[in-house]
């Protein structure tokens, strides 16, 4: 099963990312994520970096997919994923919606 | 302890902010005023309120000159004023905006800071993209870092300089995010996590990539990353908490012990157009 988020045009704090992910399950072993950033204008690594804790390592989703980012949104999840010890789980496709089909949360 | 220091002088800017400190005054004077920038307006609200938390709201002393009022009202601060309780705050719209991209506002939730992201973003259509990303990215960061680590509101303001003297006010963007809380060196402490010596170790540490007061892997990022960006852009950043000043540019850090003032004061200097010089 896939869920899916997507995140306000000016995402820039820990609690939007809070706020976004807050109607998950609280546990999502055998999960994937797909973050739609395509209408993302601003995000930050604060931003990027509780959403990762809170799908992949909180939540322990198998996956976290990241697609239509900029450039510098893929750049700055990898970095939070790297800290975390997660980055084998996320995956970022940039400016390209080649990702999963469009699909409500589940 | 004698009261909190304010500012006073004829421009109090992000370089000469520390020049202005007048130690245990009683009132802001502002009455010399002719010019104040983002960094020394939000600097000089958070020592009024910092003084007014230590033992009342200071008596301001606004400009003579009445052009000086009409930019203070553009920049904010007769909201300020208003806020705080004081009569003075009252005053005329300004006839222009003064290239004020965000006038000063104080922000008690990080919610509060969309607003203010999405009129960064509204007034400065034609910058340059990078430039935009970054002080965007920076507002957020630091707006939280101030509600998260001060405990207190935050102060916020931004203004772009076309026409003025090198360094900060010539095709310049300027933000500055402000608070009169405990400071970076009591934040620290009062966690347990990192024992500083004096504010100038207690600022080192907050500019270390992944140091926190809060015991996470992932935090101590925000702050970093907007230095890292505003220096590859040919911007600086001057942090002031307690009794230091740091500079940070591409040549690196530079710090000063200065006259304390309680809070912390960060501003963002950055070129509108990069490379362009």
């Amino acid at each position: 099963m896939t869920a899916r988020l997507e995140p306000s045009q000016h995402s820039g704090s820990r609690d939007h990312a809070r706020e976004l992910v807050a109607g998950l399950a609280s546990h999502m072993a055998g999960m994937s994520v797909v973050l739609d950033c395509t209408d993302l204008v601003v995000g930050t690594p604060s931003f990027l970096d509780e959403v990762i804790k809170e799908v992949l390592v909180l939540r322990q989703a198998d996956r976290l997919e990241i697609i239509g980012s900029s450039a510098r949104i893929a750049t700055l999840a990898a970095r939070a994923a790297a800290n975390r010890g997660v980055a084998d789980r996320l995956s970022v496709d940039a400016r390209g919606i080649n990702g999963p089909e469009r699909a409500s949360s589940t | 302890m004698g009261m909190p220091s304010l500012p006073r002088g004829r421009a109090i800017t992000m370089s000469r902010f520390d020049r202005c400190l007048v130690p245990d005054a009683k009132r802001c004077d502002l009455a010399d005023l002719v010019f104040i920038d983002a960094f020394g307006l939000v600097a000089t609200a958070s020592c009024i309120v910092a003084a007014a938390k230590a033992g009342g709201i200071p008596q301001v002393v606004l400009p003579t000159a009445p052009q000086m009022r009409e930019h203070l009202t553009a920049m904010g601060f007769m909201n300020f004023l208003r806020d705080i309780g004081q009569e003075e705050g009252v005053g005329a719209e300004p006839s222009s905006k003064g290239d004020v991209v965000v006038p000063l506002a104080r922000v008690a939730t990080v919610f509060e800071a969309e607003q203010l992201s999405r009129l960064l973003w509204a007034n400065a259509a034609r910058w340059d993209a990078q430039v935009l990303e970054t002080l965007t990215e920076g507002l957020w960061e630091l707006v939280a870092n101030a509600l998260e680590h001060s405990g207190a509101h935050a102060l916020l303001m931004g203004q772009v300089y076309l026409h003025g003297e090198p360094p900060d006010h010539h095709q310049r963007v300027q933000i500055a995010i402000g608070d009169a809380g405990r400071g970076i060196r009591a934040s620290f402490l009062e966690s347990g996590t990192q024992s500083p010596a004096n504010d100038v170790e207690a600022i080192a540490l907050a500019l270390r990539y992944l140091v926190s007061s809060v015991p996470d892997p992932g935090r101590g990022q925000g702050l970093t990353t907007t230095v890292e960006q505003v220096t590859a852009l040919e911007g600086h950043v001057v942090l002031r908490s307690g009794a230091a000043r740091v500079t940070v540019d591409q040549s690196g850090a530079q710090a000063q012990h200065v006259e304390p003032i309680g809070g912390t004061v960060v501003g963002i200097s950055l070129p509108l157009y990069p490379g362009s010089s």
